[in-house]
């Protein structure tokens, strides 16, 4: 390699934002050919797709047969459907009980599993465990212990002397239920991040709060608390799309059941699809889901920043 | 990046092209079918297809399960049409086959199937309707089911009712269950789905259309399930849930309810023949009995299913039609039956020698197949029916939760069928 202008200043140019520097067709090569296949495969399986289904969602398409273009009609339409606006309730829903309670459950696990004693290895495995299994044999085994009729809740109700609910019977009840079998399968994943960002925080700073003598609770509260708050951050969002694309255990429990209760955005985009035919109009409903979400994390990232988390 | 992009489309259409391409070549005609099948149905499609291949040279017939269950194809296929990457046949339900029939891809066989040797006016009639669209015949009739009801002769002798008579009626229906539930020992009389499925709501046509009621207008503009023969169908049911409390409701796709009949805990259990191997392994004494009538109608839903052929070019067509001529024929069909115990899918099968054994091997399934009499209509096949038949659970969620009136809830989605159906187009 023979260059006639020395490295450093190249790297200045490009640095100060300047003319662009010519590169060998050679480098080109070369940058294509390590950069080339994942930028196949993201645009074979992101890119591609995504430009696809906006140009589905201003369509009839029922993916069977060409559609017609219908304009921003399919936006119109979901503006008044009834069962998009309890799609949206129940998804928000999901969001507004799992998020808090995910972060204030993983942040006060991870402090006690974040010990020296015997077996901790076990424990924290304990915590895991349900993050790992399947959304189909956690919901089908979920199904079983809230049934109204012979589920082991309500035999738990009973033993206690309390009224036996409806549970996944009832309209008014299955989603918060399908929200506490969510947040069981998925907290384990706020353990492990928040137990990696508890050990990351410097022996020194414990040590110090220690001999000024913080109790417990202050310890937690004003050095714990902010050391992980770039990870309570990245938990939230997270957190919020895990919630948003909530999908899996619908299908294995409740198909959306009963009266529609438990409909939430992406099961009805998929219902819309797949099951009603009219692919076009979940795809606009799969893009008011994709504005949505990003709207909603650039605000928590603001948000944050204003808090001064981020920095 | 534009580059790149123009690079990725030339691999794409090369790669189409190639196979394409491939096809022209000599030698036999081959084709792809998708079955969907599981466990012993897989074992006995994959047997015939090997024995088709033995015995045909001119046709080539590879076996996948298409990485889906019968339960999941749909979406698997319509994947499949959007890409051009589909098979030559597919195992599809009927209830599909009007959205399956819009894609310009599905062959049509009406020439074919005119074939005296196909002998296609021995297959039952709901099955050709349930495979013809708008006059095009996509493809052959693949199973056929119907709903009985099958009850536990244990629990009802412990209750001292006599199992259900061919004649029954509603009324006994509503008395045999309320007898046989045993709230203290966690014993339902029978049982009905309250997910957002069409498991909750196929149940309630037969009941509909013995009562002389339909589901939709003829020409499937109009809902019509909210007419008196619905509100007394949906009423019984709230009344023997609400006011009997002998029914469980399941909230699960219907897979609950199952394992209740097989725990012994459920005295009646509306369902159909695919669940005859589950109860044997289960060990439940089980008896099988037509459904309730009501003025001496029994009147049953069945869910034909298809093998609907799909077109890549017309030597590809032909043989599909070839290897499911073959496929669905009597003697082919007498060992797929004994293997799966599904039910006939022929008038002439009944009349083979065979017939006699799979009825030994199947205790009730003589009553299951005699029940095809009784299946004379198929849920209206308009694109539109997944949307109604959500609608249609909602409402009897609704009515059976107590939240809702039989009346109110149908009336309701009727409305919300009507706004449905109204949508032109699809």
């Amino acid at each position: 390699m023979s260059t006639t202008a020395p490295p450093l200043s190249r790297a200045g140019a490009a640095a100060r934002g300047r003319r662009p520097d010519r590169r060998k067709p050679a480098d080109n090569v070369a940058g294509w050919s390590f950069a080339g296949p994942a930028t196949l495969v993201i645009l074979g399986f992101s890119l591609i797709p995504m430009a696809w289904a906006l140009a589905l969602s201003f369509t009839d398409s029922d993916l069977m047969s060409p559609g017609r273009n219908v304009g921003l009609d399919n936006y119109r339409a979901l503006v008044q459907d009834p069962v998009f606006h309890q799609a949206l309730r129940n998804t928000g829903l999901l969001v507004l009980l799992y998020i808090p309670a995910s972060l204030a459950a993983g942040l006060l696990v991870a402090v006690l599993l974040n010990r020296k004693v015997r077996g901790i290895g076990f424990y924290r495995t304990c915590f895991l465990v349900p993050y790992i299994a399947s959304a189909t044999s956690a919901g089908l085994l979920m199904g079983y212990i809230f049934d109204r009729d012979f589920g082991l809740m309500n035999g738990l109700f009973v033993k206690l002397g309390l009224p036996v609910q409806g549970l996944l019977s009832s309209p008014s009840q299955a989603m918060f239920v399908l929200t506490l079998i969510f947040f069981w399968t998925r907290f384990g994943f706020s353990v492990v991040i928040y137990l990696a960002a508890i050990q990351e925080i410097s022996k020194e700073v414990l040590e110090a709060a220690a001999i000024d003598g913080a109790s417990r609770w202050a310890t937690f509260r004003h050095i714990i608390v902010p050391s992980v708050r770039r990870m309570t951050v990245f938990l939230a969002v997270w957190g919020l799309i895990d919630a948003l694309q909530f999908f899996d255990l619908v299908m294995t429990t409740t198909k959306g059941g009963p009266a529609s209760s438990t409909v939430t955005i992406v099961y009805y985009v998929w219902q819309l699809a797949f099951n009603f035919f009219t692919a076009g109009y979940g795809a606009a409903v799969a893009y008011v889901l994709f504005v949505g979400t990003l709207l909603l994390i650039v605000a928590g990232l603001l948000f944050a920043r204003w808090k001064g988390a981020m920095r | 990046m534009k580059r790149a992009l123009t690079a990725a489309v030339a691999v794409a259409l090369a790669v189409t092209g190639c196979s394409a391409a491939g096809e022209r070549a000599a030698g036999p005609v081959e084709i792809t079918i998708w079955h969907g099948q599981e466990d012993e149905s897989a074992k006995s499609i994959e047997k015939l297809v090997a024995r088709f291949n033995q015995t045909h040279r001119d046709v080539r017939v590879r076996t996948e399960s298409g990485g889906a269950t019968a339960d999941g194809m749909l979406p698997k296929i319509t994947a499949a049409l959007a890409s051009d990457a589909y098979p030559d046949i597919a195992y599809l339900y009927g209830s599909w086959a009007a959205n399956v029939a819009r894609s310009p891809k599905v062959a049509d066989l009406s020439e074919h199937v005119k074939d005296p040797a196909v002998g296609w006016t021995d297959f039952w009639a709901n099955e050709r309707e349930a495979v013809t669209v708008q006059g095009k015949v996509i493809g052959f009739p693949a199973v056929v089911d119907n709903m009985v009801v099958l009850y536990n002769r244990k629990l009802l002798a412990k209750a001292g009712v006599t199992p259900p008579e061919p004649g029954w009626t509603w009324a006994d229906f509503r008395a045999t269950a309320k007898k046989t539930t045993d709230a203290s020992a966690g014993v339902f009389g029978t049982t009905w789905a309250i997910s957002g499925g069409e498991e909750a709501v196929w149940g309630l046509w037969p009941m509909i259309w013995q009562a002389g009621g339909d589901i939709l207008s003829p020409d499937h503009k109009k809902a019509v399930f909210n007419s008196s023969a619905g509100q007394r169908s949906l009423d019984l049911l709230r009344a023997m849930t609400i006011d009997d409390k002998s029914v469980y409701l399941d909230s699960s796709p219907a897979e609950k309810g199952q394992k209740l009949f097989e725990s012994g805990r459920l005295g009646l259990f509306m369902s159909g023949p695919w669940v005859l191997p589950d109860l044997q392994e289960a060990g439940i004494d089980y008896g099988v009995a037509q459904l309730p009538g009501t003025d001496g109608n029994h009147e049953t839903v069945s869910g034909p299913d298809n093998w609907v052929v799909f077109e890549h070019d017309e030597r590809r067509v032909k043989a599909a039609a070839t290897f499911l001529s073959w496929l669905t024929a009597a003697e082919q069909q007498l060992v797929w039956m004994t293997d799966t115990g599904s039910l006939p899918i022929r008038e002439s099968i009944t009349k083979l020698p065979g017939y006699q054994d799979y009825l030994k091997k199947y205790p009730g399934i003589d009553v299951v197949s005699a029940n095809l009499a009784n299946a004379k209509r198929i849920r209206p096949p308009t694109t539109k029916y997944p949307r109604v038949s959500s609608f249609v659970a909602d409402a009897i969620a609704q009515t059976l939760l107590g939240k809702s009136d039989a009346k109110t809830a149908l009336d309701q989605a009727v409305a919300k069928t009507d706004a449905a159906l109204a949508v032109p187009g699809s």
